[in-house]
Order: C-alpha cells, then sequence, then structure tokens
C-alpha cells in the first residue's frame, strides 16, 4: 500500500470527520505501518500488535472530531500518542512492568562505551528492543524514542522516578551489550 | 551511555515502518459499518417515540382547535319518515335523511371557499375567514383557480351518470309553490354566477417525508387543510346525493313534525339551500423507508376532519345541519429525490391513499317560525372507503441534521366512493394542494 506524502492532510481528517470511508483508507495507508512499527517496540507478540492497531484506528477513526489539524506532522504525532496509549493499555493490562532480568547475566560494561549504530540495519536495533524485557522496554521506548521524562513515566506506569531511571540504564546497558555482539558477529568491527 | 546516542536511537525510528497484515484494514472497515449501523438503531428508535409523540400533540392542537363549537345537544332521533315520490322511486332510498322536495336547477352558484389555515408547529385552525382573504400562519400563498368541476345540483343528481334536473316530477301539490317560486327567483340568480375566486391552496396531502442522506427511516409530522367550498342554490338541499324530493303529507299537522312545519310556512315564500364544505383538515405522521439514495417508500397514518354545513329554507323557517366526519386514512406513496446539498433536498412523490370515515354525526336544528324548535343528531356513516391518488414536488430545507422543513405542492384526486353521503371529496374531487411539514430523519 503506498503512502501518499503528497495528500493534503486536512483535507483528509475533514473527510474522515464525515464518514468517507475512502479517507479512512487512506488515512490507514500512510499511517499504519508507522504506527504497527511504534506498538510492536512496545508489544512483542505481532498477533497482539495487530489487535492493538485495529483499535488504534478504530479509536481515531471514532474520536476524529476531538483532534485538531495543527500542521504537518500534528496527525502523525497525534495517532502515535493513541498507539502508544493503547500499548500501554494493554500491557498494563497483561504484563508486568516490575521485571527484571537477573543483574549478574548483564555483562560488565564501562559506562563510557556507547556501540556505534549507524551501519546497523533499522529492524535490527528494532528487534533488539522487542527483546528486552517488559519493564525495562517500555522505560527506554518511552524515554529514549518518545521522549518522556521520568516523572511522566513514573506516573504513567505507576512506578517511582528512580525505578525509571534505573529501568533506562539497565535497558541502555543490555542493548549495548547486544548491539557489541551484533557487531562482532557481523564483522563490523 | 550519552544522549548522543540515544537521539540516535531516536532519529533511527522517525519513519521506520514494519509490514501490517492484509485483513488488518478489513477487520477496521467491518467494525467501522458495524458501529454506523448500530448507532443509526439507535436513534432511530429512541427518536421515532418522540415523533410520534410530536404528532399526536400536533393532532391534539389541530383537534382542540377545529372542536371549537361547544358542547352538541343530543336528543334521541326521532323517527324521520322518509317519503318519496313514485316517480323517484328508482332512486335509492337514503338513510333516515329527509328528503325535501328540491327543486330549480339553476342555482346560482356561488363559491366563496374558506380558508383553513393549519400550521405544523403551532396549530392554528381557522374556520371562518371569509372568502379571498388569507391569514396565514403557515405563510403559504394564495392560488387563483379555477375548479376543475363544478356540480351545479349536487344535491339533485345522480352523482355520475346524468345531470338531469329533477323538475316537474313532484306530484305533490305542496311541492307546486316552492318550485314556481324557485323559478322566479332563479332569473335573478342567474346574473349573480360567479365563477371566478380566490382559494387559499392548502395540502390534501398525508406523509411524505423524502430520502435523507443516508437515513434509511425517515418520520415525518405534517398538517395540511384541502380546499374548501361552498354553494348557494334555490329550493332545499341535503348533504346527500341522491336526494328524492320530500314530500310533505297531505294531512300533515302542525307541530308534529319540524320539517313538516318548515315546509308548510315556507309555502309561497322564497327559499335557498346554502351547503358548505369546509376545508378538511389533515394531520398525519409517516415512515419513510429509504430503498437507497434516490427512492424512499413511505406510509403512515392520517387524520382527517371534514366538516360541512347546509341551511336551507327561508329565514324564519329553515333547517341548518353541521355534519362532522372523521377520517383515519393509510397512505402509500414513492419519493423520488431529484437533487440533493447541503441545504435543499428536491423530490418528486406520487402515491395514493385510502381513508375510512370512522366516526361521523351531523346535528340539525330546526327553525319553525323564527323560533329554533328542535335539534336532532344522528351519527352518520360512510360505509365505503374513500381512495384518491396524488402526486406532488417538494422542496425540504435542512434546518439541521435531522430536522428538515419542507413545503410540497401537490394535485390529488379523489376518486368517488359511491357513497351518498356528499363530501367535499365529490364536490372537488379534483385539487391542487399544498402541504408543509417537518421531516426528522435519523442516521
Amino acid at each position: 500500500m503506498a503512502h501518499n506524502v503528497d495528500i493534503d492532510e486536512k483535507e483528509l481528517v475533514g473527510l474522515v470527520r464525515k464518514g468517507d470511508t475512502a479517507a479512512m483508507k487512506t488515512l490507514y495507508c500512510t499511517y499504519a505501518g508507522r504506527l504497527a512499527a511504534v506498538c510492536s517496540r512496545y508489544v512483542s507478540v505481532d498477533d497482539d500488535v495487530k489487535d492493538i492497531i485495529h483499535d488504534v484506528f478504530i479509536k481515531a477513526f471514532t474520536s476524529i472530531d476531538r483532534f485538531e489539524y495543527r500542521g504537518k506532522g500534528s496527525l502523525g504525532a497525534w495517532l502515535s500518542r493513541i498507539t502508544v496509549n493503547e500499548a500501554l493499555s494493554f500491557l498494563r493490562r497483561n504484563g508486568r512492568f516490575g521485571e527484571r532480568i537477573d543483574d549478574e547475566r548483564m555483562p560488565d560494561m564501562a559506562d563510557d562505551e556507547a556501540p556505534d549504530i549507524d551501519d546497523i540495519p533499522t529492524q535490527v536495533i528494532h528487534d533488539m528492543i522487542r527483546r528486552l524485557p517488559e519493564g525495562y522496554r517500555t522505560v527506554f521506548n518511552l524515554n529514549v524514542i518518545d521522549n518522556m521524562s521520568h516523572s511522566d513515566i513514573a506516573r504513567m506506569l505507576g512506578i517511582s522516578e528512580s525505578t525509571s531511571a534505573s529501568q533506562l540504564h539497565r535497558a541502555k546497558r543490555q542493548l549495548a551489550a547486544w548491539i557489541k555482539e551484533y557487531r562482532q558477529k557481523s564483522n563490523l568491527d | 551511555m550519552d544522549n548522543q546516542w540515544s537521539d540516535k536511537f531516536r532519529d533511527r525510528f522517525d519513519d521506520f515502518e514494519v509490514p501490517v497484515p492484509e485483513d488488518l484494514w478489513d477487520g477496521i472497515e467491518l467494525e467501522m459499518s458495524r458501529r454506523a449501523e448500530r448507532r443509526r438503531m439507535t436513534v432511530l428508535w429512541g427518536r421515532r417515540v418522540a415523533a410520534v409523540a410530536a404528532a399526536v400533540a400536533v393532532a391534539v392542537l389541530a383537534g382542540v382547535g377545529l372542536f371549537h363549537k361547544g358542547p352538541e345537544m343530543r336528543m334521541e332521533l326521532a323517527d324521520v319518515v322518509v317519503r318519496h315520490d313514485s316517480v323517484e322511486a328508482e332512486r335509492p332510498l337514503r338513510r333516515d335523511m329527509n328528503e325535501p322536495q328540491i327543486a330549480g336547477m339553476s342555482e346560482t352558484s356561488v363559491a366563496d371557499d374558506e380558508t383553513a389555515l393549519v400550521a405544523v408547529a403551532d396549530v392554528a385552525v381557522d374556520t371562518d375567514v371569509a372568502s379571498g382573504a388569507v391569514e396565514s400562519d403557515g405563510g403559504v400563498g394564495i392560488v387563483e383557480r379555477q375548479p376543475a368541476e363544478e356540480d351545479a345540483a349536487v344535491v339533485m343528481h345522480d352523482s355520475g351518470t346524468e345531470k338531469q334536473p329533477v323538475r316537474k316530477e313532484v306530484e305533490d301539490p305542496a311541492a307546486a309553490s316552492p318550485e314556481a317560486d324557485v323559478e322566479k327567483s332563479t332569473a335573478p340568480g342567474a346574473n349573480d354566477y360567479d365563477r371566478s375566486f380566490t382559494e387559499l391552496v392548502y395540502g390534501s396531502k398525508s406523509e411524505r417525508p423524502a430520502a435523507r442522506r443516508s437515513s434509511r427511516l425517515v418520520a415525518g409530522l405534517q398538517a395540511a387543510s384541502l380546499p374548501g367550498s361552498s354553494s348557494t342554490r334555490a329550493g332545499y338541499a341535503m348533504l346527500t346525493r341522491n336526494a328524492a324530493p320530500y314530500a310533505v303529507p297531505m294531512n300533515a299537522a302542525i307541530g308534529q313534525d319540524p320539517m313538516n312545519d318548515i315546509m308548510i310556512y315556507n309555502r309561497g315564500a322564497e327559499t335557498t339551500s346554502r351547503i358548505r364544505h369546509r376545508q378538511p383538515v389533515r394531520v398525519g405522521v409517516s415512515l419513510c423507508y429509504n430503498i437507497n439514495d434516490r427512492f424512499g417508500l413511505e406510509s403512515g397514518v392520517t387524520y382527517t376532519y371534514l366538516s360541512s354545513s347546509l341551511t336551507s329554507g327561508s329565514e324564519n323557517n329553515r333547517y341548518e345541519t353541521n355534519r362532522m366526519l372523521h377520517y383515519v386514512g393509510i397512505p402509500l406513496s414513492l419519493n423520488v429525490n431529484l437533487w440533493r446539498s447541503r441545504w435543499i433536498d428536491v423530490y418528486v412523490s406520487a402515491g395514493g391513499l385510502m381513508e375510512k370515515c370512522v366516526s361521523g354525526r351531523a346535528r340539525t336544528e330546526y327553525t319553525v317560525g323564527g323560533v329554533s324548535a328542535t335539534t336532532k343528531t344522528e351519527k352518520v356513516m360512510v360505509d365505503p372507503l374513500q381512495w384518491s391518488v396524488n402526486a406532488a414536488a417538494g422542496l425540504q430545507l435542512n434546518i439541521s441534521r435531522h430536522v428538515g422543513l419542507y413545503v410540497e405542492p401537490g394535485v390529488a384526486y379523489a376518486f368517488d366512493n359511491g357513497s351518498d353521503i356528499e363530501t367535499i371529496y365529490d364536490k372537488h374531487p379534483f385539487n391542487f394542494d399544498l402541504t408543509v411539514g417537518l421531516r426528522f430523519s435519523f442516521r
């Protein structure tokens, strides 16, 4: 499904508001891939991702009246917001945020060692993130990629700020370890 | 782990996409259509009740406005002797109505139509507006109109077959003088013959909701009234067709029967009759099922009120009959939407209406010697169904998503139902009319 970057998003939103099914489909085609990517960072099982994205679009179409178009990117941001919220709701219902990896299994690493990721395919990094334990993964996603502060994360997940910070730290360390491993295996280093 | 590293992560995922399963959209589309359907049905059922309640309210208001004459006097109906002339023996025997002697064919027929105005929202019925003057709550205009058919001596003819004056068939000597008098009086009468008149054209339509956007069921409220008619002629008359002449029995004594008294006292005097069929008023509620965007099939229930009055005789000796008939009807019509926009819908419709008189009452007041002597009330029943067909064009102004205000000029033809009871439908079977109404539609 091609996504049409040139489409007038404001117009599209207007049509979706009126219940235009073709406009809904266009919106879907434009954003489904992106939103599925966001969701699958949080939720590791693909079938769950599919269900969540279904709910995301239903929610978007039914509450489109509440969306105010504020320029380029505002629609994408709004949809991402919905996606993250839906993913978190799912995790809250089904997951355990407090889970953590046994620290002993974590490889020792100097704090300033941050392996290069520029030459690693995004899909690989994506898969690595998905492999993280849920608690680490959620905090990592919210803080690093979706730009949320620890205090907001703490409030949203019902954990303390310090837990949030330590989860993040651990997530980063784990990812660094995996990246290093990958680089060695792929002969990038 | 510094912020730069984190930022790199962020940038990587900016435009990142993963493939989505093929059937994901189908599921979304299905659920969206299910939700739309569910919403339609809920609103529909909820509002249908409101629409019916509103229709009932309008009907009640219309009824209250119409029945302002006050309580009727009820008296036991005395046995009315029906006599008819031997020549008239072929004419069907009518029920319980006096058969006066009828004479004089060349009536002066002056149609001064009344206007009864009914607005939809606030029902105000004014049955006594002078002819030609139009005051409207509904803002409907006046239309010059020639009657499609002027049935001159309606009371005395066979309704459809032949229009022959009933003259000189009366052998009763008592009849002779009224007839002679009539002939005298018809001469000046003929000069007053006036055929053109103004009447307010109002709807004889029942419901006509048309298709509205994508809603499948549409309900409508409307009230309408049809053109009325009135005519004046010399001689005696009845509110029925095929009236055979009434003959006063030879040895009739005064004081036994008011009709006899009137006839006797009027011997040698000039008598006139004036029949008025007031504008029928119709209210109704309807539902329209939208087959698709263009066509809709509509039905519902209507209530029509027909009021007629007759004054016959002379100044001091006369009888006055007021008759009220209540009809309930079921319309069926097909609506075709021609053009639709945000504000305006344009459509045409065609269909029919089947009505049945469910109740009727006639009150006759006899004035003998200038004194109102007797009043008789009797039930009137019109047995046959009243069928009519109609066609109209409509313009609807969409006030809101759910409410539209419409006007529908149209034509209707009422079929002769073969009944002797003469109504406005017999007088003016072919009518132009105008309906205004409110239409509710549900998504």
